[in-house]
């Protein structure tokens, strides 16, 4: 009886309820800017975490959210040569403000991201041979499992200037990391043995 | 020849006529003196005086002058110059239960208009027993009645007041010449005369005259107190007066009739200054509008207009009129008619009433009446207070204790005597800290409550006193949140009904003004982070409030 009572009570204050209260996720923030002289086709990702990025609007700028309270890196690139790395201090449920005309571009007293640069990656079996069907990832970065081409080599980019881990992976013949130095406008070239894997 | 008979008779004569007629739907003169057919359908004078004076069971003292009580009382309402009664029927010499019983079924039997006036004396001891279901009762000893068991072989006074409500005259009176205080005509059986000494007189059950639906019932004391008897008068005490006014035709109105009242208000005034202020007899009267029990006399003209009073709440109200104190309550006093100033106040305390009356020959005003018609109906009352979630996790999350303000708005005496509709609104704000796996962010709400109330006022003292409230209320509750945070929701409300109580105490300061203090409880669900909580909130508020 009683249980009922409170049933009937508790349906026509829900039924006389209406709206709610919701907090925000204080776990995650967002990071937004912009890129001058940002070109169609440019982008940014979070460094670490190439899925949590977003299109560069036409005036180059950007609104990433969903993105891990902390000091956090973003990948920015201007749809044309040029490539940085962006830090940013992401606050709990609040947006952290980075490029633009003024703050934050690290080399870029103009307001322009450096000059983009490009890794050469071929993979190398222990006995020297170059192995053809090996697949690359930039760690970090959204170069991932790229295959190569067919003289076994592959160029991975644009990739903001700085140091960066390179991963093989060939099925059947093991898989190799070597740590990649990508420089400003330059190609570097990364060789990275294969270490078969334990059968 | 009773008026059923002699309709009855009417009715044969009409169908002999038309039978010899031989006719159908003519009309037959009937030689039937005007008179006669007058006398059947006048309204008739029933009495029933009893008197038990001596008992069965040794342990009830013999009294002296119950006997003696009903013979005076039923001389004087014989009498055709006095109470001018159609029937006085007299039990005494000690009747039993079952012949009370008896005795007040056939009063109900010969009872057959409204406007019969019809009056019950009993002058006997009273006493106080715990029925069967443990309930301590008021009763009248009859002749077989037996100390060691009073429920089953005495009247019990609710029988009594049960058969009086049963007649169908609207006109009644009922005379207790008796009391249960365990003195003067009154014993208590061993048991309940231990378990009172050990109580309070709140313990009592409420007096019969103040439950009674009867139009009057009269008592020769208040509750608690002791009907005596005395010597020198040859009566019960009260009953001596109670007579003494029928005889001297003591028309306080001078409208040719001595009615219940104005021979109560005589009675009870004599008895007091007789008994040294030890024996105060009591009224009730339902009755509204003009008192047409009338005990002596005749109504030849129309009255002086009366104030009177006999509600329990304005006992020990002085009555002033134009000034002058003319009355103590309860009782009544005859005015001129015109225009009046009335007022009421106990002691040097605040007036309860004060108000200008027209009053017109005839006329008989309640003075209870007249308080709560002219009483300060609505009341305004800002109030400060706290306003809270009652649980903790609401409080952290949503609003936390936070100081708030408010307004009440209270119609006394609506919908029902002794309730109020009272209309609040109360409103807070404050900030708060809300966690979520380790991280922070503060937050500021507002919450915003309306209601809607219904309190019982319990005034222990009468109305000029202290008052305690108490109620359901129903409540409209907003509550507002707002994250300082870019990327929380502009502002999240949430909206919802909630039942609650109210209690609260309301404290008269003088004129206008009393002091109120109010807690709030209401229980609602609130929806946070898409889950539904059940929850109170609260609210204790106080200030002062204005009547007007």
């Amino acid at each position: 009886m009683r249980a009922s009572f409170l049933a009937v009570a508790a349906s026509a204050a829900l039924a006389a309820a209406c709206g709610g209260l919701e907090a925000p996720d204080l776990s995650t923030g967002a990071i937004a800017g912009r890129i001058s002289d940002a070109h169609p086709g440019g982008r940014v990702y979070v460094l670490g975490r190439p899925d949590l990025g977003a299109s560069l609007a036409a005036d180059g700028s950007f609104y990433v959210d969903g993105v891990p309270v902390g000091p956090a890196q973003l990948v920015a690139l201007d749809g044309a040569e040029r490539a940085g790395l962006l830090a940013a201090e992401v606050r709990s449920a609040e947006v952290s403000w980075v490029g633009g005309p003024s703050p934050a571009l690290p080399q870029a007293a103009e307001g322009v991201l450096p000059l983009a640069g490009f890794v050469t990656a071929r993979a190398v079996e222990p006995g020297g041979a170059a192995h053809l069907g090996a697949r690359f990832t930039v760690v970090g970065t959204d170069q991932v499992d790229v295959a190569a081409g067919a003289g076994g080599e592959v160029v991975l980019g644009p990739l903001p200037p700085g140091s960066f881990e390179l991963l093989v992976e060939a099925d059947g013949r093991g898989d190799g990391r070597a740590p990649v130095e990508v420089r400003s406008g330059e190609t570097v070239l990364a060789e990275v043995t294969l270490v078969p894997s334990a059968p | 020849m009773s008026r059923a008979a002699l309709a009855c008779a009417a009715s044969a004569l009409l169908a002999a006529c038309a039978a010899a007629s031989g006719e159908k739907g003519r009309l037959v003169p009937l030689d039937l003196p005007r008179e006669r057919v007058s006398a059947a359908h006048a309204p008739r004078r029933i009495a029933l005086v009893v008197g038990v004076q001596r008992f069965d069971d040794p342990r009830w003292r013999t009294l002296r002058y119950p006997e003696a009580d009903a013979a005076a009382v039923a001389a004087a309402l014989r009498d055709p110059e006095i109470g001018a009664f159609d029937e006085v029927e007299v039990l005494s010499g000690g009747p039993s239960r079952g012949e009370l019983e008896g005795a007040l079924q056939a009063l109900a039997g010969r009872t057959r208009d409204e406007r019969d006036t019809v009056l019950v004396y009993v002058s006997t001891h009273g006493t106080l027993a715990r029925d069967a279901t443990g309930r301590l009762r008021r009763y009248l000893v009859a002749r077989d009645t037996r100390v060691d068991a009073v429920p089953a072989t005495g009247l019990a006074l609710e029988e009594v007041e049960a058969a009086f409500d049963r007649l169908r005259s609207r006109r009644k009176v009922l005379v207790l010449a008796a009391c249960h205080s365990g003195d003067g005509k009154s014993l208590l059986p061993d048991d309940v005369q231990a378990e009172l000494a050990g109580i309070k007189s709140g313990f009592f059950p409420p007096p019969l005259e103040e439950v009674s639906r009867a139009r009057v019932v009269l008592a020769a004391s208040d509750f608690g107190e002791t009907a005596r008897e005395d010597e020198a008068l040859g009566h019960d005490v009260y009953t001596h007066f109670l007579l003494e006014a029928l005889r001297l035709g003591l028309d306080r109105n001078g409208d040719g009739a001595v009615t219940a009242s104005e021979a109560h208000d005589h009675a009870r005034r004599r008895t007091y200054e007789f008994t040294g202020g030890r024996q105060r007899p009591s009224a009730h009267s339902s009755e509204v509008g003009a008192d047409a029990v009338v005990l002596a006399g005749r109504v030849r003209r129309a009255g002086r207009p009366e104030l009177y009073s006999y509600a329990g709440r304005l006992d020990g109200f002085t009555l002033r009129v134009d000034g002058a104190p003319l009355a103590e309550l309860p009782g009544g006093v005859a005015l001129p008619p015109g225009r009046h100033r009335v007022q009421l106040a106990k002691g040097g305390g605040p007036e309860l009433l004060d108000a200008a009356v027209r009053l017109r020959d005839g006329e008989r005003v309640d003075l209870a009446h007249l308080v709560d018609r002219a009483g300060r109906r609505w009341e305004v009352a800002p109030r400060v207070g706290v306003l809270s979630f009652l649980d903790a996790r609401s409080r952290r999350d949503v609003a936390g204790a936070s100081p708030g303000a408010g307004l009440a708005a209270t119609l006394r005496g609506w919908p029902a005597a002794g309730l109020s509709l009272r209309l609040d609104l109360a409103a807070t704000a404050g900030d708060g800290r809300f966690v979520q796996g380790g991280f922070e962010a503060p937050f500021d709400f507002r919450v915003l409550s309306a209601g809607a109330s219904l309190p019982w006022r319990i005034a222990p003292r009468g109305s000029a006193g202290p008052a305690l409230l108490a109620g359901p209320r129903l409540s409209a509750v907003y509550v507002e949140r707002r994250f300082r945070r870019a990327l929380a929701p502009p502002g999240e409300s949430y909206f919802t009904l909630a039942p609650g109580l109210l209690l609260g105490v309301a404290v008269p300061l003088g004129g206008r003004v009393s002091l109120g203090a109010e807690l709030q409880l209401d229980w609602t669900i609130v929806r946070v982070d898409g889950e539904d909580r059940s929850t109170g909130f609260g609210a204790l508020l106080g200030g002062v409030g204005w009547s007007f």
